[in-house]
């Protein structure tokens, strides 16, 4: 019956004898959670968000400079993804994914926050440091050129921004990058090349900056 | 003497400095969202494809306003001065009825106005403008932000200003079966258009989240991001489908009334500075230009204000500086100083290349009037050029 239906439709029967094999995915740990946390399962998506949080936490806290919204954003991220998990199709890892959703979640946040007229300059917060290894001057230091320097890529296009942070600080390859942002792996690495060179042009500029360079100097030696 | 930190350096000092979140505050408020989840989509359960839904930290909500009326395409200078409601807002120029009677230029929309336009009809708020369609019927269900319209019948246009504070500009639509879907506008340029329980939308510029209508906070719902053209039908969620390509997108409308009555611009302008003294002029006056004029004189006009030398085109720095304090003059606080650094660069016509950039950022309430002024009404005597621009705004 089958060979007489192909015989009828020769062009069909042109075609390259390719054997139909049924593909039967192997579900990895991960793709077995994402599904169960689509259908809606707390406990699954709960998995998820244990193993990528501090990843998330990472991205948005560095993309957002410092800002005290960061377990705000955090959290609307892991919202998000648990509304778009249906959506997601295993295209490209689910990391990147993830990765992406935050990007568009910072983002809007950022666009947010410019809407709010603030007309003083909002240093970034404190941060408490690990005081692991390094002395409290030391760190100090490191954390004064941290303000300096998230003031200074707070300047950046958020397009220029977005792929510095991926890339430089969070050591995201231009491909995966070109994933998450949507564009061409070119564009992304276009963007990287004028974020430094921006980011260097405004540290020249940066007063602040050169006040710190004593301390940098000091921090060193 | 050591050299000075290097980006490298600082680079790797970012990367050493780890965000310690609370994660069990976090926690604790994800989870109860997350449980919350289910309930409010359960309706709209379909395809998978409708569920996508982003809602970003998008606070840059939009808002907007309301609805209304009115008038002939003479409308005279007195027309140019309704006054914009914070909460409602001011029928501009166009021909519509409210609750059956005709609306008059400057009439100001309520909570439960139903309005009925004959035709294209323009409407400004405090954050937004927009056009109901000739043909459209509207209702506003909501007058303080966010400002709720319902689409009856027809189609609206809008212009919408984000505010810190949401959603500020809304419209529902009830389908036949009685549910309802609302388009939430986070910014800033959208049509929306129903046929029926169709309802097509077409985002211009911004975002729009669509989902049902919460019953407080933000819409939850798709989260659609421009340039896109959407489509679904009002009485199932799930049907949504978005096209981002630039093509489907219908072209977008400058929500203004007359926006090609150049000539008729060159007369009016003025008035923008002078209101008191040139009303004189009103026969020269058209609603377009009334629409665009009310948007920069809703406030008292420093003596800094535009000084407008050709008709719709800035074509000098200093126009376009004077034009651009004016823009955020009347958006921000009034005790408010803000200054802010604009680099642009112009194209062969002297138009200004999008985007061009401000240092910091403008106020949220006056990135509405600021592309105006830069993408709609300035052409610059020098094309190809770079310019970087001091705009200081004084109380």
């Amino acid at each position: 019956m089958e060979d007489g239906e192909t015989a009828s439709k020769p062009s069909v029967s042109a075609a390259p004898a390719i054997p139909f094999t049924r593909l039967v995915p192997v579900m990895s740990e991960e793709s077995e959670l994402i599904a169960r946390a689509a259908k809606g399962e707390t406990a699954a998506f709960r998995a998820l968000y244990q193993r990528h949080r501090s990843d998330v936490a990472r991205l948005v806290y560095r993309m957002l400079s410092g800002s005290a919204d960061v377990d705000d954003v955090v959290q609307e991220v892991f919202v998000q993804v648990f509304r778009s998990l249906k959506d997601f199709r295993g295209q490209s890892k689910f990391s990147t994914w993830v990765h992406r959703v935050a990007v568009n979640v910072v983002l809007m946040h950022r666009r947010a926050a410019r809407s709010r007229p603030t007309y003083t300059e909002e240093l970034p917060p404190e941060h408490t440091p690990d005081g692991d290894s390094v002395l409290p001057d030391e760190d100090a230091d490191r954390r004064a050129r941290v303000r300096v320097f998230a003031k200074l890529l707070d300047r950046l296009a958020d397009k220029k921004r977005t792929v510095f942070v991926l890339h430089e600080i969070e050591g995201i390859s231009p491909q995966e990058i070109a994933t998450i942002v949507g564009a061409p792996v070119l564009t992304v690495r276009t963007r990287l090349f004028y974020a430094r060179r921006e980011l260097e042009a405004l540290m020249a500029d940066e007063p602040s900056l050169a006040q710190l360079r004593g301390t940098f100097s000091r921090g060193e030696s | 003497m050591k050299p000075p930190p290097k980006l490298d350096d600082l680079i790797r000092d970012m990367k050493q400095d780890v965000p310690k979140p609370d994660w069990k505050s976090i926690d604790d408020k994800l989870f109860a969202r997350i449980e919350r989840e289910p309930r409010t989509f359960t309706e709209d359960e379909a395809p998978p494809n409708g569920r996508v839904i982003w809602i970003g930290a998008a606070l840059t909500l939009a808002a907007a306003a309301a609805a209304l009326l009115f008038m002939h395409p003479s409308a005279s200078v007195d027309d140019s001065r309704a006054e914009l409601s914070p909460t409602g807002g001011a029928l501009m120029s166009g021909a519509a009825s409210v609750h059956g009677a005709v609306a008059r230029v400057g009439t100001q929309l309520a909570e439960g106005d139903r309005i009925e336009a004959s035709q294209d009809t323009y409407f400004e708020s405090q954050a937004a403008r927009w056009v109901a369609q000739g043909g459209s019927v509207l209702r506003v269900e909501h007058t303080t932000s966010p400002l709720v319209l319902s689409l009856e019948k027809g189609a609206t246009e809008a212009q919408v200003t984000p505010v810190p504070s949401g959603e500020a500009f809304a419209i529902d639509i009830t389908a036949s079966s009685g549910s309802m879907v609302r388009v939430a506008v986070h910014g800033t340029h959208l049509r929306v258009e129903r046929d029926g329980d169709r309802v097509l939308v077409d985002l211009s510029e911004g975002v729009v989240s669509i989902g049902a209508p919460p019953r407080r906070g933000s819409t939850l719902g798709t989260l659609v991001t421009a340039p896109a053209h959407i489509e679904l039908d009002a009485r199932d969620l799930g049907t949504i489908r978005v096209d981002h390509a630039a093509g489907a997108v219908r072209a977008p409308e400058a929500v203004t009334a007359t926006p090609h009555a150049e000539a008729e611009t060159a007369a009016v302008l003025p008035l923008l500075n002078q209101p008191s003294s040139q009303s004189g002029t009103s026969s020269t006056t058209v609603p377009g230009t009334l629409a665009r004029t009310q948007l920069q004189s809703q406030k008292p006009a420093s003596n800094t204000a535009a000084p407008i030398i050709e008709p719709t085109w800035l074509r000098s720095s200093d126009e376009v500086v004077s034009a651009l304090q004016t823009c955020i003059q009347n958006a921000v606080h009034p005790n408010a100083t803000f200054s802010t650094t604009l680099k642009m660069t112009t194209l062969d016509d002297g138009r200004i290349q999008e985007p061009a950039y401000f240092d910091p950022p403008l106020p949220p309430e006056a990135r509405d009037c600021a592309p105006n002024v830069l993408y709609k009404r300035t052409k610059m005597a020098n094309s190809n050029d770079s310019v970087s621009l001091t705009i200081e705004v004084k109380h």
